[in-house]
């Protein structure tokens, strides 16, 4: 019994002593039961006036733009509350359009419905205002909750002054994350979750009428059925380009680690002169923008383009190679190219680690008779894996997302005859290429690209998931703590 | 060498900073071009001129009307190097508007109008003459223009991301009007304006505008095809009317790499695009045995054998390098042509070729380029039918004849063949649409097109289409251009 | 004797290798260098032809004129203006991604806070996701955020944050580097009576200079690369475009044939300070990538 009433004391202690919201609610009294509704008065009561008007303005602002109409859904210009954003999501618009035909003007006059498009949009990004709003709500329960405790206790409460100190001190970390934080949330979650929703919705160009570009439904998990479902010709593409992504993200990360560690050690060679000379040559695709070099080297090897040219005139061919319009010969190129792109920046990270690996090591080997090559897959090698393995994985996981390489050389062609789907690929597709052009084509598969993506991120979260959790550094931050 | 980092880091920044300074300065000028009240200029011109200019840049205004009588248009030299420098007071001559028409009345309008850049080049800027006739011509209206440059390729695939944020008016490709009627974006034409696209223009121009409704959505202001330019040391006017003729004499090269060019030995055959006007998706694409199909691929692959062929695409630089002596282009390789050939340049439509006894005319998938209304421009009142207005404005035959003059973009008016008459590149352009040619058509379906002609080409250029596979080959094309899925 | 002959066989034997290895490497050497020295001819080529098609490697002739174009004849695309647009883009953005990050960095590597852990696990899930899905979404909100419908003029500001949005992930290296910094230095510095804020700008900051110069020049770099989000907001706004965007738009079609080799003289004008800035800073660089490595 005893022992009970102690649990239940300490219970009572900690929400004494925590300022969690529940020990907000539970000890605040009315002051802090009022700052739930207006937000903000707890603190002015406890006399941090500034910090309880920034508050209470959030407040205002908050139900300001939720129930007035400053958003306006665009051609029909029919402005609606953040509340009416929301309300439309689940049917994503009712209202298509209509066609007047105007005798006086001679024109056709559109009576505008609503745009799905927007309405998505918009509910999306209200929907995270709420969120958003309600954070901060809980946030100013708790700070108002705070200074009257404090103020009760006799403490002293912390002036605006003392808090703008504070975040140059022990509250830093709200200082420095605040702006990356509002950028990362607004431009770059709050479009993804946007773009995650369109994969459950049929926005895409089709026939239909009233057209799905404007006016589209929620279609649960109808697009994902479509590309995965066997037989169909949209999964037969889906499955072929995700083949070449990982084939290709496979040759291209390994290749370009052994190629690039054979000839970092080739320049690291006692012998080797000029060692600087040759990085830096090499270095050369790094700096020049690959936009640049990638566009110039595509015109180069292009069916019209000098490689080709030289090759047959003389003599090393006796028809040309066409490079890029022949399908194994493009994802060979490609291949290929991309060590011209990648050696360099292997060399830049294997150069350091090179000198890391201890001498002894190579003089015990040498003793014992070793060769150059024994020397190299006995120690070299083994040392090299064991501590780039986080970085071949970054860059297993960055080829397959590799856009610039396989966009600016082939533009994924050449196309793929074999398959005739409604969202055409061609042979060096990759996800990420497949997905640009299936959003940025004159007639768009938004619906498509969208499950690509999710399809993209499943990929590499099971592949990161597995090498991270067991490589070093995951290690060491659990230790952080 | 860090003081020099530091140093060189300070000085870019700086550079950015000036670069920031001069581009806020300027902002101000560019916005306030939207304010209604001010000079209907886009570009803010720095001679801001005064309204004692109006008389002084009358005559120049009108300078564009005054060629057009005159039908020998200088259609050797490229027209917009001719004159430069006087083409830049008509820009200048539209901001007397103002002055002259203080009408209160006058409805205000801001109208977006996308064109290629080159209709808006500083020095010979089209557009802007246009639009300062249109408006001396519509003082209803008290319109500022926003000029935007977007190629007829990229309008579209622009459009179609965010229509009401695309501009009013904008030129595109026709083939791309399927799409853009089904994502909203191109307003029907009706009444007066249907009336013009109609009297304009010829019937295949119609067509290339007409929809699956039957119904029209855009004005036609040039034609879009591909034709021959030929080495006059090497070829005479008789032999470029025979391909086989040609292979004779020098070297050709036929651009079948490119899925807009590859086809055009099948449809010289016999085959095909969605019927006759090339909006029946019904038909389908008919490539095959019973249109010719066998007997264009045993052409391609003759030809592909002789020694005087070069297979590739449009590439006018062998024309140039003197590899061949005749290539296939359409006319925007006039200018750089001309330039480089001179007298020897020679134009011509496309050839016939002979396949078993049997002559046939290359044809080309020919298409036009139009000007189309933004539906979206509805939700301003009054807006719909001043953009309607100009966009009617700039197919007309006027401003077609001015283009023509200022730019050298061949008219697609049918009035205006006896204007161009003398020019042989405008000529044989002509002469093509009429002659050799099919639509390029504006159904979605024709995304299916291109890839596998474009594919059945480069077979046939890199040896893996030859004489023992074509049959087998051409029904696989066949089969896949009319597959299932969109 | 056969000790010495094995010697001077040892000798030899270091040498073939020697010309072997050397060989290879200016083998190697001339298929890096070899695009770019065909940029640089090519963008020299003299006589009349521009298009892409020119039969041999070398020009015979050479000219300036493309440069003189480049930067004289601006009817069609105003180049300077470009370079100008992609200067003060990639200036302002990489000072503020570079502290966005070196923020960041700090924040998950000095501090603890509640909300630590799961920030890192959202910004990997963030990473995860190729960045192109969400670009369309992007330009959304970036048009209604900034009015770039009405205020064009607010593009370069639109631009400038795309750029940085991407820095509240990208602190990993960055995190790496300043995990290897001892922590006793912060805790001397506290013991000194230092704030956090100082032990930051005083001590951390200094410690990070290879990776800060690494950090400024990629994020620097980002802007002239970027060819895909700007064309996407700019539009039809040409005054606003950057280099990129106008290199790309001179291979269209029907401007390829006239402007090849000006898009050849276009890149070399951007590639060359880049790639100097790139080589002086090049140590640093060298250090930051071996050094996010924990070896």
């Amino acid at each position: 019994m005893s022992n009970q009433l102690t649990k239940a004391d300490g219970i009572r202690k900690r929400l004494e002593n925590s300022n969690s919201l529940t020990a907000a609610l539970l000890n605040g009294g009315p002051a802090v039961w009022l700052s739930c509704l207006v937000m903000g008065f707890g603190n002015i009561v406890a006399g941090q006036f500034i910090k309880g008007l920034m508050f209470f303005a959030i407040e205002v602002g908050f139900f300001y733009i939720m129930g007035t109409p400053i958003f306006v859904d665009a051609p029909s210009m029919t402005p609606h509350t953040g509340i009416e954003w929301i309300q439309l999501l689940p049917s994503l618009g009712d209202r298509v359009d209509g066609e007047i035909w105007n005798e006086d003007d001679f024109i056709y006059e559109t009576v505008f419905g609503d745009r799905s498009q927007q309405i998505l949009l918009y509910g999306v990004v209200f929907i995270c205002i709420c969120l958003a709003f309600i954070v901060i709500w809980r946030a100013s329960v708790r700070s108002g909750y705070e200074a009257i405790s404090n103020r009760r206790a006799g403490k002293k409460v912390l002036s605006f002054w003392g808090d703008i100190k504070a975040l140059f001190d022990e509250k830093i970390h709200k200082l420095l994350m605040i702006l990356p934080f509002m950028a990362l949330i607004v431009f770059t979650v709050v479009p993804l979750v946007y773009m995650i929703c369109m994969a459950f919705t049929n926005y895409s160009y089709s026939d239909s009428v009233p057209s799905t570009l404007n006016h589209f439904d929620w279609v649960g998990f109808d697009t994902f059925k479509q590309l995965f479902a066997s037989g169909s010709a949209l999964a037969e593409q889906f499955w072929s380009v995700l083949a070449w992504t990982l084939t290709w993200a496979f040759f291209a990360t390994f290749l370009n680690f052994f190629l690039g560690t054979f000839v970092a050690i080739i320049i690291n060679r006692p012998t080797t002169k000029l060692k600087g000379l040759w990085r830096t040559i090499m270095s050369i695709t790094i700096a020049v923008p690959q936009f640049v070099s990638l566009l110039i080297i595509a015109k180069m090897f292009s069916d019209e383009g000098i490689i080709d040219k030289m090759l047959y005139n003389y003599g090393f061919v006796d028809e040309s190679v066409r490079f890029m319009s022949k399908p194994v010969n493009a994802k060979v190129f490609v291949i290929l190219i991309n060590l011209w792109v990648g050696i360099p920046y292997t060399i830049m990270q294997v150069t350091g680690i090179l000198k890391n690996i201890p001498a002894d090591l190579y003089e015990a080997a040498r003793i014992d008779g070793a060769n150059a090559v024994q020397q190299f897959m006995n120690i070299t090698l083994p040392y090299m894996i064991f501590v780039l393995t986080p970085y071949i994985i970054t860059s297993f996981t960055g080829n397959i997302n590799n856009f610039n390489v396989i966009f600016l050389l082939t533009g994924g062609g050449p196309p793929n005859m074999e398959v005739v789907s409604s969202a055409p690929a061609g042979h060096t597709d990759l996800l990420v290429t497949w997905l640009y052009n299936l959003s940025m084509q004159a007639q768009p598969k938004y619906n498509i690209a969208a499950v690509i993506g999710i399809f993209t991120f499943i990929v590499l979260a099971v592949l990161s998931l597995v090498t991270y959790r067991s490589s070093g550094s995951y290690k060491d931050e659990e230790g952080f703590k | 060498m860090k003081k020099i980092l530091a140093l060189l880091l300070v000085a870019l920044m700086i550079v950015g900073m000036t670069a920031c300074g001069g581009a806020d300065k300027k902002d101000p000028t560019t916005a306030s071009t939207e304010a209604p009240t001010t000079a209907p200029t886009t570009k803010p011109s720095e001679s801001q001129p005064s309204e004692s200019q109006p008389s002084e840049s009358q005559p120049a205004e009108s300078q564009p009307a005054e060629s057009q009588p005159s039908e020998s248009q200088p259609a050797e030299s490229q027209p917009s190097e001719s004159q430069p420098a006087e083409s830049l007071p008509p820009v200048s001559a539209n901001t007397e508007k103002p002055a002259k028409n203080p009408n209160a009345d006058a409805l205000p309008l801001t109208i977006k109008v996308w064109t290629p850049a080159e209709d808006q080049a500083v020095d010979n800027n089209w557009l802007e003459t246009m639009q300062a006739q249109f408006d001396a011509a519509h003082p209803e209206y008290n319109i500022t223009w926003i000029n935007e440059s977007v190629s007829e390729g990229d309008a579209a695939s622009m459009v179609t991301t965010d229509v009401s944020a695309a501009a009013d008016i904008y030129m595109f490709a026709n083939d791309q009007l399927g799409g853009l009627i089904t994502a909203g974006g191109l307003a029907k034409q009706g009444g007066i304006y249907l009336d013009q696209i109609k009297n304009d223009n010829s019937q295949f121009m119609i067509n290339t505008v007409t929809h699956t409704d039957g119904a029209q959505y855009a004005f036609p202001v040039t034609n879009n095809t591909w034709f021959l330019y030929y080495n006059k040391d090497v070829f005479t006017e008789e032999d470029v009317k025979s391909l086989d003729t040609m292979i004779t004499k020098g070297k050709v090269c036929i651009p079948i790499t490119t899925g807009w060019n590859a086809g055009c030995f099948f449809l010289g055959c016999g085959g095909t695009i969605f019927g006759e006007a090339g909006n029946d998706a019904s038909v389908g694409i008919q490539f095959g045995e019973d249109h010719g199909g066998y007997k264009a691929a045993k052409k391609m692959i003759e030809l592909v054998g002789n020694s005087n062929i070069v297979a590739g695409g449009m590439d006018t630089g062998r024309l140039i390098e003197g590899e061949v002596a005749a290539v296939f282009s359409g006319s925007w390789s006039a200018a750089e042509l001309r330039e480089n050939l001179g007298d020897k340049l020679g134009v011509a439509a496309l050839p016939t070729f002979t396949v078993d006894g049997e002559t046939y005319n290359m044809t080309a998938m020919s298409g036009s380029k139009c000007v189309g209304v933004n539906p979206t421009s509805g939700s301003v009142k009054g807006k719909q039918k001043a953009c309607t207005q100009f966009a009617a404005f700039l197919a007309s035959a006027d401003a077609q004849l001015a283009r023509y003059a200022m730019r050298g973009v061949i008219p697609a008016h049918k009035d205006l063949i006896s204007a161009v008459a003398n020019d042989p590149v405008a000529m044989a352009e002509i002469n093509t649409i009429n002659n050799s040619a099919v639509i390029q058509s504006a159904l979605p379906q024709m995304g299916k097109y291109w890839s596998p002609v474009e594919n059945f080409g480069k077979s046939v250029a890199n040896g893996e289409i030859n004489m023992g596979n074509y049959m087998d080959m051409v029904d696989q094309m066949n089969n896949q251009l009319n597959a299932e899925g969109l | 004797m056969a000790k010495k002959n094995s010697v001077g066989s040892l000798k030899a034997k270091r040498y073939t290798m020697d010309v072997i290895v050397h060989t290879f490497l200016i083998i190697i050497a001339i298929i890096w260098i070899s695009p770019f020295a065909y940029l640089v001819a090519h963008s020299f080529r003299g006589g009349g032809n521009t298009t892409m098609y020119y039969s041999k490697f070398f020009p015979e002739t050479f000219t300036f004129k493309h440069y003189q174009d480049l930067f004289t004849d601006k009817g069609l695309l105003d180049f300077p203006q470009m370079f100008m647009n992609t200067l003060k883009i990639a200036c302002i953005s990489c000072v503020i991604s570079t502290f966005f990050v070196l923020s960041v960095s700090f924040a998950m590597s000095r501090l603890k806070w509640k909300l630590r852990r799961p920030y890192m696990n959202m910004a990997m899930v963030i990473t995860l996701f190729p960045g192109f899905m969400s670009m369309t979404a992007t330009y959304f909100l970036l048009k209604a955020f900034f009015g770039l419908d009405e205020h064009p003029e607010r593009i370069h500001m639109a631009l400038v944050i795309c750029y940085c949005s991407g820095a509240g992930t990208g602190f990993y290296v960055m995190k790496g580097y300043m995990d290897t910094i001892p922590k006793a230095l912060d805790e001397a510095a506290y013991l000194d009576g230092a704030t956090k804020w100082q032990t930051f700008i005083k001590i951390t900051l200094p410690l990070c200079k290879p990776m800060i110069v690494y950090q400024v020049i990629t994020s620097f770099m980002g802007p002239w690369c970027d060819f895909i989000f700007c064309k996407l907001i700019c539009r039809g706004s040409q005054d606003y475009y950057t280099v990129s965007v106008g290199l790309w738009s001179m291979l269209d079609m029907d401007k390829i044939d006239k402007w090849y080799t000006r898009f050849c003289a276009g890149s070399v004008m951007v590639a060359i300070p880049i790639s100097i800035l790139f080589i002086i800073t090049q140590k640093f660089y060298q250090e930051a990538m071996s050094g996010s490595v924990k070896g």
